[in-house]
């Protein structure tokens, strides 16, 4: 059976190859295909060449290959997955990360925003102080020191 | 969007919908301080609506100390362990004792606790530690000798997204020969504010009532609670939107003469109401102690008022676990599993787990129970406590 690839190109000119089943794991690019039919090069000019290697190598990962019997199974059993992705998100900075999360958001491929959201949650912000919080989300202070100071009081638990 | 490598923002309305809903709501309730913008959001009605972090299991006790009721406390417990869906312990990793807190838990309902402290019904958000105190109900004039109870039922209107509160209070004579009740509706809303307001709608075989069964259930906007007529159980149902009123009587069952003649109203706290696969379902303790048999009634249609029955007998080998032991119960767990709370404390306290399903009984320890309550006479100990694994709400009631 031969495979059909398909051609992407990031915003600062990079040319990727894969094949079908990696790229339809994004819910935007069969729109793509069809506005663009003509063409057989999908231009991202969203995505720069980094963040594209690294959504390519996610849905590599999590491609679901057909089995024989015509139903769908995945290549790695779920716990290697979770592993794999954990791993993979810990080696991203936290510019790489908020990329990868828009570029999943844009691309829309769900598994891959649940995770980048889920691991900002988790890891940037949940355990995190509100001065921590403004910095990570670059997010100004509009509550006056009274202001902060009452809301503070008011959710005192919430801060042991 | 900018994808350069520079410092990025990420769009706020992402962070608010993708990511804040993402928090638990501890980070969440710290979080009101960051901005403005931000507490807006946590305290949005559309924000709490799509809170969807996945609860982990815990426990609410109540310990109430008859002698020195200053010293009652609510304790908040953890699983030991995150490993699997009914832990095999809970351990007290939090006191939520505040003033006007502790009683009579009585329902534990999309996040919120309702208790009765007082005669007054409270309704408690642990996740955001909102408690809201709701006025006193008009009183009623008890008669000489009689006796006044004041119960009350909360539930939600799916449609509406209405929160309402039904107060029922009964008054009897010496003896309970003489039954007056009148039942209240309060509208919890999002201004805050509200009253009592005397319940209308009321069909004409709706007979004069005291309370059975503490404890009430609410399932898709209708809550069920039951009561007695004439020594009879019955349930009520009350429609959260229309606040139509409805009696449904419970099949007679064995045990109802003895009620009748002897008016030994303990024979009623054999008796519980549940959510079973979605039906309201009457669980009777009555030979669980004795025999290790329990009686389920389950209301198969509330329209044609039918009832199914069925009894099941525990495996010999369990029978260790209930004997002679009088269980509190109150609700079951979202996979349906009955939770049985022994009314006495003792060390160490444990509470038990019964899946109806397997017709499995198991073990839940209780640790971190503070010691000095072990020291105390049991009799001067009431304890109520709750199971709570469905979604915590971050949603607020302003006061």
């Amino acid at each position: 059976m031969s495979k059909k690839n398909i051609v992407l190109k990031s915003s600062n000119g990079i040319i990727f190859e894969v094949e079908e089943a990696v790229a339809l794991q994004s819910e935007t690019i069969p729109y793509m295909i069809e506005d663009d039919c003509a063409n057989d090069t999908i231009p991202l000019a969203n995505v720069t060449g980094d963040i594209l290697a690294l959504v390519i190598e996610y849905c590599k990962k999590h491609v679901v290959v057909a089995d024989g019997d015509g139903g769908g199974s995945s290549s790695s059993s779920q716990e290697d997955l979770k592993n794999w992705d954990a791993q993979f998100m810990n080696d991203l900075d936290q510019s790489k990360i908020f990329n990868l999360l828009l570029a999943a958001d844009f691309l829309n491929i769900k598994t891959l925003f649940d995770l980048t959201c889920q691991f900002v949650a988790d890891t940037m912000i949940k355990g995190k102080s509100v001065e921590e919080v403004r910095r990570t989300l670059n997010i100004e202070k509009d509550y006056t020191s009274e202001e902060e100071a009452k809301a503070r009081q008011e959710n005192e638990w919430a801060f042991k | 969007m900018g994808l350069s490598s520079e410092t990025l923002e990420l769009p706020m309305d992402l962070v608010t919908d993708e990511i804040l809903t993402r928090l638990p709501a501890k980070s969440l309730m710290r979080f009101k301080c960051v901005s403005k913008h931000w507490l807006s959001v946590i305290c949005s009605k559309y924000f709490s609506n799509r809170f969807l972090t996945v609860p982990s299991p815990r426990l609410y006790l109540s310990l109430r100390n008859h002698e020195d009721k200053g010293k009652s406390v609510i304790l908040s417990l953890a699983p030991s362990s995150s490993s699997s869906t009914t832990p095999s312990s809970f351990v007290v990793d939090h006191d939520l004792t505040i003033p006007r807190m502790g009683g009579n838990i009585v329902q534990f309902f999309r996040g919120f606790m309702c208790y009765i402290c007082r005669s007054r019904a409270h309704i408690y958000n642990p996740a955001t530690r909102q408690l809201v105190t709701l006025p006193f109900t008009r009183n009623m004039i008890v008669p000489r000798g009689g006796d006044k109870v004041v119960y009350y039922y909360f539930g939600h209107d799916p449609i509406n997204d209405q929160y309402k509160v039904v107060s029922l209070i009964s008054v009897y004579s010496l003896g309970g020969a003489k039954v007056m009740s009148k039942n209240w509706v309060f509208d919890l809303k999002a201004g805050g504010g509200g009253s009592w307001r005397k319940a209308a709608l009321t069909p004409p075989d709706f007979s004069p009532h005291q309370l059975g069964v503490g404890g009430g259930v609410c399932i898709d906007g209708v809550i069920y609670y039951v009561v007695w007529v004439d020594y009879k159980a019955v349930v009520v149902s009350f429609d959260v939107r229309s606040e139509e009123f409805n009696m449904i009587q419970v099949p007679p069952r064995d045990g109802d003469e003895d009620l009748r003649r002897t008016l030994n109203w303990s024979l009623t706290k054999n008796l519980a109401l549940l959510e079973h696969g979605g039906k309201v379902t009457l669980f009777d303790q009555t030979n669980l102690k004795n025999k290790g048999v329990v009686a389920l009634w389950t209301l198969e249609d509330a329209g044609t008022k039918k009832w199914s029955c069925k009894s099941q007998a525990l495996k010999p080998c369990q029978m260790h676990l209930v004997s002679g032991i009088k269980f509190l119960i109150r609700g079951t767990t979202q996979k349906g599993k009955v939770i049985l709370i022994p009314k006495r404390i003792f060390s160490p306290y444990h509470i038990l787990c019964y899946d109806l399903q397997s017709n499995d009984m198991t073990k839940i320890e209780i640790k971190g129970i503070p010691d000095h309550w072990f020291s105390l006479h049991k009799y001067n100990i009431s304890l109520h406590l709750m199971f709570m694994d469905q979604s915590e709400s971050v949603m607020c009631w302003e006061t």
